[in-house]
């Protein structure tokens, strides 16, 4: 198991190889989903991009509104702006949705990057990751959208209380909700390690 | 947030009798994902609330359902709700 405390400016994050292979694999999947399908324009990557590269996607995305994701997922990585009036969030998702996907995308690459080379190697085996302000800012929001996506997929409900304390051991549902618990500590080990909490 | 089932309020009808002296407001709602202790980040990071208001505020939003965390001009607020989707937190734009 994982572990977070604050080192000074830093907050210290320990994971084992499997842990790490784990987010990496997962954080990788969310930010794939992200990119892929987007019906309003396509991301430009290029930060550099001048005004002119602005202006011709600007002209590519389209002036309709744009109707929500079919996937329930996405539908809740990027959702309505708008409650019971479809031209007001087909209209806010027309001009929010891309850059929203682009900024979750980039906090999901920050945190597949810092993955992929951590601070040190402990030597209990396991690895370390002195995460900064912007890392953590980074890291985040990154760990809300895996597990809005993987919590969604495995139906996360009100009542996953009660469905803990019923779930037998050793089913493919025991492990489904061990991960998701364990997506949750880190989360939380990590907000509280930035708050002092 | 992760909390026991509540009670999901509905939210505010479409109206297209547009009212210049309501305010706008960004909502957000509770779900059964969001983490409380992150969700109070959030809104201390994004609006710069205190650590209690931050606190109250997710409270509200676990206990009823959803609380108005911004208020402002409508262009304003679409900007706070594009922020709180960018934080993963369910949020939507309303009239007061």
């Amino acid at each position: 198991m994982g572990a977070v405390r604050r080192r000074g400016k830093y907050v210290r994050v320990s994971l084992d190889h499997d842990e790490v292979r784990l987010l990496h694999e997962l954080v990788e999947q969310v930010a794939e989903l992200l990119g892929g399908d987007d019906p309003s324009t396509p991301v430009p990557d290029d930060e550099d991009e001048t005004e002119t590269e602005m202006l011709e996607h600007m002209l590519e995305s389209s002036t309709e509104p744009v109707i929500a994701p079919d996937d329930p997922v996405l539908r809740r990585l990027l959702p309505d702006g708008y409650r019971n009036d479809d031209d007001a969030a087909g209209e806010f998702r027309r001009l929010t949705e891309s850059s929203l996907r682009s900024t979750k995308r980039v906090a999901l690459q920050r945190m597949i990057d810092d993955l992929s080379k951590p601070s040190a190697q402990q030597k209990d085996g396991r690895f370390r990751f002195d995460l900064d302000e912007a890392a953590v800012e980074a890291w985040l929001p990154a760990l809300t959208d895996l597990r809005l996506a993987f919590g969604t997929r495995i139906g996360v409900t009100e009542d996953i209380d009660a469905e803990r304390a019923e779930v037998l051991e050793g089913s493919l549902r025991h492990a489904e909700l061990a991960a998701y618990d364990w997506m949750s500590w880190l989360q939380d080990a990590i907000v509280r390690g930035l708050t002092g909490d | 947030m992760s909390a026991p089932a509540i009670e999901r309020t509905q939210g505010p009808a479409a109206d297209d009798d547009v009212d210049v002296e309501r305010p706008w407001v960004a909502i957000v709602w509770n779900d059964p994902i969001n983490l409380m202790s992150y969700v109070a980040w959030v809104f201390q990071k994004l609006f710069g609330y205190s650590k209690e208001k931050a606190n109250r505020l997710m409270l509200d939003v676990h206990h009823k359902g959803r609380a108005a965390v911004s208020s402002g001009s409508r262009e304003q607020v679409e900007h706070d709700v594009e922020r709180l989707h960018a934080a993963g937190l369910w949020a939507t734009v309303a009239q007061d």
